[in-house]
């Protein structure tokens, strides 16, 4: 016999763990941008060394940000933000030429003050951590000098404008005349800028933490999919794991022959299994009763084909008879200490299931007093997946352990923890 | 008249193997039953059977493990549930096998092929099938050998580890055990029958040398060929003396 040899199907994906999220940056998906016209493709061809850079630079994750405002901004989509900012920007360009203001210069600090305050929004939205992180307040300091010093320069170039010229005491003294006035409003206004910058950075890296917990829940969810389709499998290898069918039908057949009244029994107990474990199919958990209908039969056929050596003792407790196991979970363990455990041994031996309840909880138990756990064995594909289907749908409420007993043979148990 | 062992450790499939071939093959007669690997092993030394049909998952000894022991010196039969890749290896036609529930009209194609096989003699070469048994079992994950042994000597159970042991000797149902003890030679029973001990021992350190004693290789000091053709072992540590019946006495040819 070939312990542990059973392979689970090539057609059974890896759960995808890697945290993207689906249907960003995907290379073979639609990009408007990429695909659009002519100006769009232009745009691409300029941008890609910049997303190139950046993902080089800041992480995949960032790129895939910037590529799909982009593919906002660029696109029909976007065209009300950028009517939004012309309207905006045109305003405030109207409302300052109403001061002694010359038009010109009017419509560039409109602008430059609404470049920068999209640039800020964008940078915050796109980088989080630059406005809400650590070393924030440092930021905003410097935010609030550059505000501060831009309006002092920016004053004195309308004071040259105004005057025609560069007469430095002239100009230092209207500054320090108009700095009573020029001071509170630039840091009122500075101090606004950050608190958007701010703001607007917490609201992106909110959507982030969402984005990035939807993503984990998405491959975890993948994950125990993964594992409930293994199950699946592993049911139905024990059903049609070829040893135990053709034994089982050689047996048959040599009773069927000779007229045998133990074919009757055995045919039934045959279907019996075949019935419980085709219908434990697509389920996430059966009632242990259940299971126990399928692990019964099991131990019938064996005990059928081969006598004497296999003894046998099943003790469950009423009580736990209606608690949900994932499918399979019994039979796993009653197939692993028969086939590893007593099929090796000459002199056969006795598998013991039970179950019963504790202080916290319920507990499970196949005991065998075969050739007991070989001592740094790899664990068998089918020990190994019942593992992760218990971590999966029980979390931490299930624990499992597969032991030496002293008097010779193992005992694999779990122990379910109550639900508070 | 050809002698037949058929090994299988479930009993219906066995019937009905023996069954099947007293129709197809009524001139061979069935000389032993064995239901596990130690025990064909053992009915194999005691009847030398010219034909073994040997189930491939057997406990204490697999079908494989059994046929590398008689290979060459019986024509060898595989049974087996499921077409098991390992069988792939004799396609040559060197070893013949059957799919359980065996198929009578298979059986007879088996019975043809092996009645040509035993009337030309000398037809196989052991040696190409024991180097394939011996891939095929390297291949598989063997069973740990034992280190100690427990007997039990009126009221005290001694242990006694296997570096001490001198040689095993079958005793009906028992096996006494000769070892060395601060070099004086002791001997004790043990409860395990010697086939079945022959499976837990590493065939490095132990030789079977005789159906009923298995000797500790280290120790075998000189073969000896008496008159009437039987041969005799002298172990270092002891004034004792084995007999090496017949199966056994090619293991000690000399250069």
């Amino acid at each position: 016999m070939t312990p542990g040899r059973r392979s689970i199907g090539p057609w059974l994906r890896a759960p995808r763990v890697d945290g993207r999220f689906p249907g960003m940056g995907d290379p073979g998906s639609h990009n408007p941008l990429r695909d659009g016209n002519r100006f769009q493709r232009a745009y691409y061809r300029w941008a890609l060394p910049h997303y190139e850079r950046i993902e080089s630079q800041h992480g995949r994750e960032l790129r895939e940000q910037v590529e799909s405002t982009d593919r906002f901004l660029y696109t029909r989509q976007g065209a009300w933000a950028w009517i939004g900012w012309l309207v905006g920007l045109s305003g405030t360009a109207v409302a300052l030429s109403r001061t002694p203001l010359p038009m010109a210069a009017a419509w560039i600090l409109a602008a430059v003050a609404w470049t920068s305050l999209a640039f800020t929004v964008l940078g915050a939205w796109l980088r989080p951590q630059l406005a809400s992180g650590p070393g924030m307040a440092g930021r905003a300091g410097r935010l609030l000098v550059m505000v501060v010093a831009g309006g002092f320069v920016g004053y004195g170039v309308g004071h040259w404008i105004k005057t025609g010229s560069l007469d430095p005491g002239n100009t230092l003294g209207s500054l320090l005349g108009a700095s009573r006035v020029l001071l509170p409003a630039l840091g009122v206004s500075g101090l606004g800028m950050a608190l958007l910058f701010w703001a607007v950075g917490r609201a992106s890296s909110q959507v982030q933490a969402r984005r990035l917990e939807h993503a984990r829940l998405l491959a975890e969810r993948d994950a125990a999919r993964a594992s409930a389709a293994e199950a699946e499998l592993r049911i139905l290898q024990a059903q049609l794991e070829p040893h135990f069918v053709f034994n089982t039908l050689a047996t048959l057949q040599h009773w069927v022959d000779k007229g045998d009244s133990r074919a009757g029994p055995l045919l039934r107990a045959l279907s019996g299994f075949l019935r419980a474990t085709t219908e434990m199919l697509g389920r996430k958990a059966v009632p242990l009763e259940r299971e126990m209908e399928a692990v019964t039969n099991y131990i019938a056929i064996l005990q059928a084909r081969y006598g004497d050596r296999l003894g046998s003792e099943v003790r469950i407790d009423p009580q736990t008879l209606a608690q949900p196991v994932p499918p399979g979970l019994v039979l796993t363990l009653v197939e692993n200490a028969i086939e590893h455990g007593l099929e090796p041994k000459i002199s056969g031996g006795t598998v013991r299931v039970s179950s019963g309840c504790g202080a916290s909880g319920w507990w499970l138990q196949v005991d065998d007093d075969g050739m007991g756990v070989m001592p740094h064995a790899p664990e068998n594909v089918g020990l190994s997946n019942l593992r992760q289907r218990l971590l999966h749908q029980c979390g931490g409420r299930a624990r499992f352990s597969l032991e030496p007993l002293p008097a010779g043979g193992s005992r694999a148990r779990v122990e379910f923890e109550e639900r508070a | 008249m050809t002698g037949i062992l058929i090994a299988d450790d479930e009993d219906a499939p066995r019937e009905h193997l023996a069954e099947s071939l007293a129709e197809a093959w009524p001139e061979a007669s069935l000389v032993a039953r064995a239901n596990n690997g130690a025990e064909a092993w053992d009915q194999w030394l005691a009847h030398e059977p010219q034909v073994c049909f040997l189930d491939v998952r057997m406990p204490g000894m697999s079908g494989l493990e059994v046929a590398e022991k008689i290979a060459g010196r019986s024509a060898i039969v595989f049974v087996t549930a499921f077409g098991d890749h390992a069988l792939d290896a004799f396609q040559a036609g060197a070893v013949d096998y059957l799919l359980k529930p065996v198929d009578g009209q298979r059986l007879a194609r088996t019975v043809e092929r092996l009645r040509a096989r035993l009337s030309q003699p000398g037809g196989d070469d052991a040696g190409e099938l024991q180097s394939i048994l011996r891939r095929l079992l390297d291949a598989e994950s063997r069973r740990p050998w034992v280190q100690s042994i427990q007997a039990s000597v009126g009221k005290e159970i001694r242990i006694i580890p296997v570096r001490d042991v001198l040689y095993f000797e079958s005793d009906s149902r028992y096996t006494r055990v000769v070892y060395l003890e601060d070099g004086l030679q002791r001997d004790a029973l043990l409860r395990t029958a010697l086939k079945e001990l022959l499976v837990q021992l590493d065939p490095r350190d132990f030789t079977q040398v005789h159906r009923s004693v298995i000797a500790a290789t280290q120790r075998i000091a000189a073969a000896i060929r008496q008159e009437d053709g039987t041969m005799r072992l002298r172990l270092r540590g002891t004034q004792d003396l084995i007999a090496v019946s017949r199966p056994f006495q090619h293991l000690f040819k000399g250069q």
